[in-house]
């Protein structure tokens, strides 16, 4: 026997993607018998079961994102290509990607069935037109049994035998009107049995307008409405399922076409409903994939009509230790569960709720990372529950917290709402807002948002609870809301749930900013209610949660407060020593030298000095103080006059913090574009007048440090100096700041300083 | 020779053109309703003066290979010589080609006119003044001013391309004016008879009545009248191989057949059997072999399979 060289250890069996692929799905594909997959087999089964009668079926998939509903598309269409080739359906698939169903159609004819395969479709329709008129002959009869047996061309035979083909054509037309049951497709189809009108046949069936020789014939619209695509994918079932035929027909992320964003018209879901009753009416499988929303959006009639509605089951235990086995065979390891136990797989299945997806890819890094810990002895590779968690973590801090920040300052800016940053309501206790949204009259009402990278232990949950709870004890009208963005452990949702105003918002790249604007949106609307009943609910509610949640949180108080002192002092320190660091290599690196002279370009200065113009106007702090003093010394009554309005403005408490904005802001401004202006001193031309990709990159660090800093900064509070200006110590009328436009253009400073150093650079070549 | 080699010198069977070649009109065969048809052709056509006072549309109407363009240009050859009866000039022109079956309504109508104009400016019957007015013209106009202003005592006989709709066929109706006479044919006969009041009713407007021609398949008798006149049209003395009566009306009566379809059919059997023969002996050496009902089923299959 030859020894073949085993799997090494650092082949993973698992795909780090974990995104399947209906159309790349093989004998070979790792595929657990869910009940799920066990459920569409067995419709695909009955389907293609010898019968006169129309077996036609839809079945509709949905499951939320990575439980597998592409997998079973893959098993479906797999399983029905497996079956002996005399039953064997014709297969198409569509991928939905951000589309329409015409998008859709189109996939279908012409990339799916292409020009020859519906001619030849057609061909089989005609072959059976002549075959019964030359089968009642004996001279012809055995012609008409090869134009059956799809021996011979049809359109050959009748030129050859000089046939009365556009009779034989004509009635090929009124079968095909009878089969489609559309007029359209009996006018078009049988052109492209004829030479010369194959093409602008070909075209009109592809969506395209109708040549003139078309329109002549009567078919004057291209296939170009929804309700006109739902019709010809219809019609197109029809004629693969004729001549006892069956069709499967399945379209992938049907929620990418209809789902509560992309609302189907009316005439769209009346076009649907009968495209529905077209499938079911013929030898044809209509399988459609999605998220559950598309199904909503169909509606009830839709829905009644469909044949079978599969749920997704999340995948448990058991099918989990089945797919670890069988992937491990799959690569020629055995069916073994090493470097996994039963144990970490339970613990595995737990955390990521049974979702597929997740599963694999966290078997993937688990797979690496045991490995990795044991590289001269695979075989003592161990994955272990605490493994799980640091994986996990590390996962969920990959995902790019960054990323979900941007995602959430989007929310927040479509929705109207101001918010700060790293918010404390307490500094004393640990009630951190990542992001705090002021809301309603109420001092201290809004919304608190807390992000999370995971929540896999009750030490985790203790503490989200615990914070939850400080955050919502100073003030009666206040939601707070809690994002995680890495697993959330099934087990703490409901204790989660209870503790914050809703359950956490597991974040969803595709979802999230849908959901998080909604819940946002709903909570607010609480805050805004005016109904006394509503009210007093909401306060009983508040209450309950609180007074559960006080014994935890007293205990957590105590050690969160020890942990925040420890925290802050090591913060304090660091901080401190940085500074000294940072003062002590500036010294030594620019001993005694001035700021490097401003090289900017025009179009680039203009950007900074616009945005410092806007600030100006905002922020005239300095004006304002300087006008005093000058009032000051001159005639006594205009310096009293002055001193008296400055000293009102001062008694705002809000002032201060605007003030401390505006100082922020026009350091960020100045600091900025010295970084630009440095960059321009040192990037260096290519030999083609670009700048190499490295200073590219650099410039768009750059742009990006400006941005994460600005992120940081309440702009809105600017506001609050709209009082302090030179012109109300003249007497004059005030207008109002233009706090709104000016945000504007610091929002768009980075993008706009990035684009205009690029082309200036570029013009300068 | 093949004795199915109609219209002589041809690359093989095709439809009569007597107006060309007057020898054509020997080779015509009463069958399949086609020498019924012409009669009803020239019972309806009328006088010169009548067809030149309104001109005409007639309508050929029959499957393929049914012998349309043969009975057309046979009708083309008779209205030529009824319109030379009066001293008048007769013009035919055949525009079958003129154009494709997938062009547009549109283009084809404009190829055509076009046609049309250029042959009379061949024959320098167009003036500068003539080509400048009909530049500016629709069809209909055109037609009605050439009929009016250019034609004079000229009558123009047009064989149209074959015509696959029926509106179009309609729009020769409308246009119908005095010295033109359209002849038109459509393999789409149900769809032709189907809009046939609504043809009639332009042609009214225009103060003519068109003309409804139609052949058909063959009769039981057709093929042997059709295989009896092809050889005694020949001339070479060679003894070919006997198709009997029986063995056609077997034929004939297997299934539903054209002219075309059976001209066709004889035409290639005879040119194998003729490709056998030089191959094994010189051709007119007495050879009395019979071509029966199995040699025609095989070589139809043959034909058809291969």
């Amino acid at each position: 026997m030859s020894e073949h060289p085993g799997p090494a250890p650092s082949d993973n069996p698992f795909l780090m993607a974990a995104v399947a692929k209906p159309r790349e799905f093989s004998g070979g594909t790792v595929s657990i018998p869910t009940p799920s997959i066990t459920e569409a087999i067995s419709i695909v089964d009955s389907f293609l079961r010898p019968s006169t009668l129309p077996a036609g079926t839809v079945v509709a998939i949905v499951g939320e994102y990575g439980t597998g509903k592409s997998h079973l598309v893959g098993a479906v269409l797999h399983h029905a290509l497996s079956v002996p080739e005399e039953r064997r359906p014709r297969v198409a698939f569509l991928e939905a990607r951000p589309a329409t169903f015409v998008d859709l159609y189109k996939q279908l004819i012409g990339t799916e069935l292409r020009r020859d395969d519906v001619c030849a479709r057609v061909r089989e329709l005609y072959a059976d037109v002549l075959a019964d008129a030359l089968g009642e002959s004996e001279l012809t009869a055995e012609i008409a049994v090869r134009l059956r047996r799809g021996e011979v061309d049809p359109v050959e035979v009748s030129d050859r035998l000089n046939l009365m083909g556009s009779k034989y054509l004509a009635r090929l037309r009124q079968r095909l009107e009878v089969v489609t049951r559309n007029r359209a497709f009996g006018i078009v189809l049988p052109l492209l049995l004829r030479h010369d009108f194959a093409d602008a046949a070909w075209e009109w069936l592809s969506g395209h307008y109708p040549d003139p020789v078309l329109v002549d014939r009567g078919v004057d619209t291209p296939i170009a409405t929804e309700e006109l695509a739902l019709e010809a994918m219809g019609v197109i079932a029809l004629l693969y399922s004729t001549r006892g035929k069956k069709f499967v027909l399945a379209i992938d992320e049907m929620n990418k076409v209809v789902s509560a964003t992309r609302k189907p018209s009316e005439n769209a879901v009346d076009a649907f409903e009968k495209l529905i009753k077209v499938f079911a009416g013929a030898q044809a499988l209509l399988v459609l994939a999605g998220l559950p929303d598309y199904l909503d959006e169909l509606g009830g009639t839709v829905q009644q009509r469909i044949g079978r509605t599969i749920l997704i089951s999340p995948l448990n235990p058991e099918n989990a230790i089945e797919y670890i086995r069988q992937s491990q065979e799959a690569i020629g390891r055995g069916r073994v569960l090493h470097p996994f136990t039963e144990d970490t797989v339970r613990y595995l299945v737990k955390l990521t709720d049974g979702n597929a997806r997740r599963i694999i890819r966290l078997c993937s890094h688990l797979y690496r990372h045991a490995m990795d810990l044991s590289p001269r002895d695979p075989a003592r590779a161990l994955v272990t529950e605490a493994m799980v968690r640091k994986v996990a973590r590390e996962q969920a801090g990959a995902r790019s917290t960054d990323h979900v920040r941007n995602e959430i300052r989007q929310v927040l800016a479509a929705l109207g709402l101001s918010y700060e940053r790293d918010h404390w309501m307490d500094p004393q206790t640990d009630s951190r807002a990542d992001y705090w949204v002021p809301y309603g009259d109420e001092d201290g009402a809004g919304c608190a948002l807390v992000l999370i990278d995971a929540v896999l232990t009750q030490g985790d949950c203790d503490a989200l609870v615990s914070r939850a709870t400080f955050l919502q004890t100073s003030a009666e009208q206040r939601q707070v809301l809690l994002v995680v963005v890495g697993l959330l452990n099934a087990d703490f949702v409901s204790e989660l749930g209870e503790a914050f105003s809703e359950e956490p918002i597991s974040y969803d790249h595709w979802t999230f900013t849908e959901t998080l604007s909604s819940v946002l949106e709903r909570q607010l609307r609480t805050l805004d209610r005016d109904d006394t009943l509503v009210l007093g609910e909401e306060r009983f509610r508040r209450l309950g949660r609180q007074q559960a949640n006080t014994q935890r949180m007293l205990e957590q108080a105590l050690k969160t407060l020890t942990a925040m002192r420890s925290s802050s002092e090591r913060s304090l320190g660091q901080i401190q020593r940085e500074l000294t660091e940072l003062s002590t290599a500036d010294r030594a690196a620019h001993p005694g030298t001035e700021s490097p002279p401003l090289r900017l370009p025009p179009p680039v200065m203009v950007l900074f000095t616009r945005a410092q113009s806007f600030l100006d106007g905002l922020d005239q702090v300095d004006a304002t103080l300087r006008t005093m003093f000058a009032a000051a010394s001159g005639d006594s009554a205009n310096a009293i006059d002055a001193r008296v309005a400055v000293r009102g403005q001062l008694r705002s408490p809000h002032l201060f913090s605007a003030v401390g904005v505006g100082a922020m802001l026009r350091t960020l401004l100045v600091t900025f574009r010295d970084s630009i202006n440095e960059w321009y001193r040192s990037y260096v031309p290519s030999s083609s007048g670009d700048p190499y990709p490295a200073d590219k990159d650099r410039l768009s660090a750059l742009c990006l440090a400006y941005d994460t800093v600005y992120e940081y900064v309440p702009f809105y509070r600017l506001e609050d100096l709209d009082g302090f200006s030179p012109q109300l110590l003249d007497g004059n009328v005030l207008l109002p700041p233009q706090v709104g436009e000016a945000q504007e253009v610091f929002n768009l400073l980075s993008g706009q300083v990035q684009a205009a150093v690029l082309e200036s650079v570029a013009e300068s070549r | 020779m093949n004795p199915y080699l109609v219209p002589l010198g041809g690359d093989g069977p095709g439809p009569l053109r007597p107006h060309d070649d007057p020898t054509h009109e020997d080779f015509y065969v009463p069958v399949d309703h086609t020498l019924a048809a012409f009669e009803q052709f020239k019972a309806s056509i009328g006088d010169a003066a009548k067809i030149r006072a309104k001109g005409r549309l007639v309508v050929a109407l029959g499957w393929d290979g049914c012998g349309k363009s043969s009975l057309l240009n046979r009708c083309a050859t008779h209205l030529k010589s009824v319109l030379r009866q009066d001293d008048g000039q007769c013009l035919v022109f055949s525009f079958t080609d003129a154009c494709r079956d997938s062009d547009s309504v549109e283009e084809r109508q404009k190829a055509v006119c076009q046609c049309l104009i250029d042959e009379l400016d061949d024959r320098d019957m167009l003036t500068s003044k003539h080509r400048k007015k009909l530049d500016g013209y629709a069809p209909k106009l055109k037609y009605r001013y050439l009929g009016n202003h250019v034609l004079g005592d000229t009558a123009v006989v047009i064989l149209l391309p074959r015509i696959e709709l029926e509106q179009e066929v309609e729009s020769y109706a409308h246009w119908t004016h005095r010295n033109l006479v359209f002849l038109a044919e459509s393999r789409q006969v149900e769809a032709v008879r189907a809009h046939w009041p609504k043809i009639k009713s332009a042609s009214t407007e225009q103060g003519t009545v068109p003309i409804q021609l139609e052949v058909g398949k063959l009769e039981p008798d057709d093929g042997w009248a059709f295989v009896q006149a092809r050889n005694g049209h020949r001339t070479d003395g060679v003894v070919y191989p006997f198709v009997s009566k029986e063995t056609i009306r077997a034929v004939i009566a297997a299934k539903e057949f054209s002219i075309g379809e059976l001209h066709n059919l004889l035409f290639r059997l005879f040119e194998e059997i003729l490709a056998e023969r030089t191959n094994s002996g010189p051709i007119g050496s007495g050879l009395t072999d019979e071509v029966t009902y199995n040699t025609i089923t095989d070589f139809y299959f043959r034909r058809g399979t291969t």
